[in-house]
């Protein structure tokens, strides 16, 4: 399971991420992480709700409400402009991270 | 019989009462409730059970209002605004009201006809200090055994009654009340025996009015942004 603090810092990437591929609403988000993450990353269902809020907040993604094919209307959430490019910038942040990691982890191995 | 219905219904209403969150907020959560009850129920489980788990995985309600803290602190600000301009102008009706009737018995005579002389006030009218601290103190106890965890367990009784046409009501209450003590205080000099009243003049009585009159039009002008925000919704 995944530490709290990386699980805060890595939520903005991955519901943008999600959004980037199709629009979509709170519960669904929720089990792609959990389906993608095979389980290993599980929120608070509560939660997703205020950073979604968050994110709208400032402009990176925008609702809407839907009725779906049972007649239940759900709010739907879909990527805005600024929404990518700010994903854009998150993408080479964590990959700049994962690849000074490997590379230290790389090493480490090396000189064992 | 468990109403599966009845118990979101509730649920929501719970939500809604704490006034964090907008109505469109919790339908959002609602809808996530009813997907995991209906996931949970095709995979076996009665509609009580998959409420009840549905409804620990959401996360209790002070872990959710708690979270919307942080994206609403506007909300939250004005919220305490709301609440603290009520409990001022809740304490200041007290000696409002106490000098209202005092007033009342002065001008009228009631005090003579009851008690067959000055028995209440002497020679002079006086701020009934002491009447306004029991009355002050038995206010305070009535909110505390109100507000208390033990009495209400999160039911806040005191919340449906916070809302803007209470808020006119209160507006229109301190007007009337409020020209009356002005009235009464520039009145009783002129027709009683009495030269001084104390320090209670018709000046202070009118700062004091036209003050609560402010603070009750605040409040009522807060509550209607409130309630406008707390219904802003884009479904239905």
């Amino acid at each position: 399971m995944l530490s709290k603090d990386l699980v805060a810092a890595s939520s903005r990437p991955l519901v943008l991420s999600i959004l980037s591929k199709n629009e979509s609403y709170g519960y669904e988000i929720l089990k792609t992480i959990k389906e993608q993450s095979k389980q290993q990353i599980e929120w608070k269902e509560g939660m997703i709700y205020p950073l979604l809020r968050k994110l709208e907040n400032e402009e990176l993604i925008e609702s809407f409400w839907k009725t779906s094919d049972n007649g239940r209307k759900r709010k739907y959430y879909r990527i805005k402009k600024s929404g990518e490019k700010y994903l854009e910038d998150q993408k080479k942040q964590w990959e700049l991270v994962n690849s000074v990691l490997d590379q230290l982890w790389e090493d480490k191995v090396c000189l064992t | 019989m468990f109403d599966l219905k009845e118990q979101i219904e509730s649920w929501k209403h719970g939500l809604l009462v704490d006034k964090l969150m907008s109505v469109e907020d919790v339908e959002e959560l609602a809808s996530h409730i009813e997907c995991t009850i209906d996931e949970l129920q095709e995979a076996g489980l009665s509609a009580e059970e998959a409420f009840y788990v549905a409804f620990h995985r959401m996360g209790d309600r002070r872990s959710i209002n708690a979270e919307y803290i942080k994206v609403n602190p506007v909300h939250v600000w004005r919220k305490r605004f709301i609440w603290l301009t009520s409990g001022y102008l809740l304490f200041s009706l007290v000696p409002i009201i106490v000098k209202f009737f005092i007033g009342t018995i002065y001008l009228f005579d009631i005090e003579a006809l009851l008690f067959q002389g000055n028995f209440l006030f002497g020679e002079e009218f006086q701020t009934p200090y002491p009447v306004y601290v029991v009355a002050l103190l038995i206010l305070t106890g009535i909110l505390v055994y109100f507000t208390s965890e033990k009495s209400v367990i999160n039911k806040k009784p005191l919340q449906p009654y916070l809302n803007y046409r209470v808020a006119a009501f209160v507006l229109l209450g301190y007007g009337v009340i409020g020209l009356l003590n002005v009235g009464y205080m520039t009145i009783l000099p002129r027709i009683t025996s009495v030269s001084t009243i104390g320090n209670v003049s018709a000046s202070s009585s009118f700062f004091v009015l036209v003050w609560h009159l402010f603070l009750a039009l605040s409040l009522f002008v807060m509550l209607l942004i409130s309630r406008r925000r707390h219904n802003r919704t884009q479904f239905g």
